[in-house]
């Protein structure tokens, strides 16, 4: 864990290009949830929703791979944040 | 557009206002809406509440994001141990009584309204040493445990996780909060949704109206006197816990 003054893991343009991934991520679930509403149909807004609550994750994977490099250990701890969820939900379903 | 439907949307109107202007998930004031607006069960508000607090962070993240004030070194560290928290909740949530679920909800509403408080001017150590970074993680367990119980992000621990033992300035922290919550709610989320317990369109037009409300007052703010806003959504959580204790021991 680093100290605040030695937050180097993601330059500058990554965290842009992350914060364009997830508002992307938020704009398709809101599109996908009002037409799933607006149309009386369930797909698009079960598609939505699976979509948004894989959008952290999208991120962290994001994360692993542009820092697997540079960060190994960072990108280890991502890594294994998404396989402990998938896990979870593997074990609940 | 039916009348239930109308009302998730207000409730996630609300809690998506009042989230962005108080810096909470918004799961404090969504499950309780849910439960006594929408008449849904603890267990549907949960998991709604959780898919609604994944929203609020993913939009609340990518500003944050923007303005390079989210540590990820941190954050990503830690949203580990937070997850595995939340993961082992939502898959224990079938086996615990509702009861003191209402009990603990109760409890934490009342320490939210005591963070409504002016905040003292604490500051944090300079480095994180091995002990407090040890103590960070484990705190980060319970912190998941939480959210994954009571359908909360959790704000109201990380924060002070991550600026009182980390040593994070305050607005670090609370960028670095909800980027963690996002991902602790969305693996209990997932949990929840794999075991059936998410109802789509309840969870759908909560979200739409979480969305909206949080972007409206993000993008607006209030002209209103913080300290009596404080003092008033202080006052809403203690009746609403009095009201979390009234149907906890109803469950009895």
């Amino acid at each position: 864990m680093a100290s605040p003054s030695s937050d180097r893991s993601t330059p500058g343009s990554g965290r842009r290009w992350l914060a364009r991934l997830l508002t992307g991520c938020l704009l398709t679930t809101v599109v996908a949830v009002l037409v799933g509403i607006v149309t009386h149909t369930a797909p698009p807004v079960i598609g939505g929703l699976s979509l948004l609550i894989g959008t952290p994750f999208i991120a962290a994977l994001a994360i692993a791979f542009g820092t697997l490099r540079s960060r190994g250990r960072l990108a280890a701890y991502a890594l294994a944040t998404i396989a402990i969820a998938a896990l979870g939900a593997w074990l609940a379903g | 557009m039916s009348t239930q439907l109308l009302e998730l949307v207000a409730v996630g109107l609300v809690s998506g206002s009042l989230g962005a202007l108080f810096g909470v998930g918004g799961g404090i004031i969504l499950v309780p809406g849910l439960i006594f607006v929408a008449d849904l069960s603890f267990t549907g508000a949960v998991a709604t509440s959780l898919v609604c607090v994944v929203a609020t962070s993913v939009a609340g993240s990518a500003v944050f994001l923007r303005r390079e004030v989210v540590d990820l070194d941190i954050a990503v560290e830690l949203q580990f141990f937070t997850v595995i928290g939340a993961v082992a909740a939502g898959l224990a949530a079938v086996v615990i009584p509702t009861a003191p679920l209402y009990f603990g909800f109760a409890g934490l509403l009342l320490v939210t309204a005591y963070h409504m408080r002016p905040p003292p001017a604490t500051r944090g150590p300079d480095r994180a040493d091995r002990p407090r970074r040890r103590a960070a993680r484990g705190a980060s367990v319970g912190a998941g445990l939480v959210s994954g119980l009571l359908g909360v992000g959790g704000g109201v621990l990380n924060v002070p996780i991550l600026h009182l033992l980390l040593g994070l300035p305050f607005e670090r922290a609370v960028a670095g909060s909800i980027y963690i919550i996002g991902v602790t709610a969305g693996a209990a989320a997932a949990v929840y949704l794999a075991r059936g317990d998410v109802h789509v369109s309840v969870a759908g037009a909560t979200m739409l109206g979480t969305v909206v409300g949080a972007s409206l007052t993000a993008a607006w703010g209030v002209r209103l006197d913080q300290r009596l806003l404080k003092l008033g959504f202080a006052l809403l959580l203690v009746v609403v816990a009095i009201r979390m204790v009234g149907r906890g021991i109803a469950q009895f």
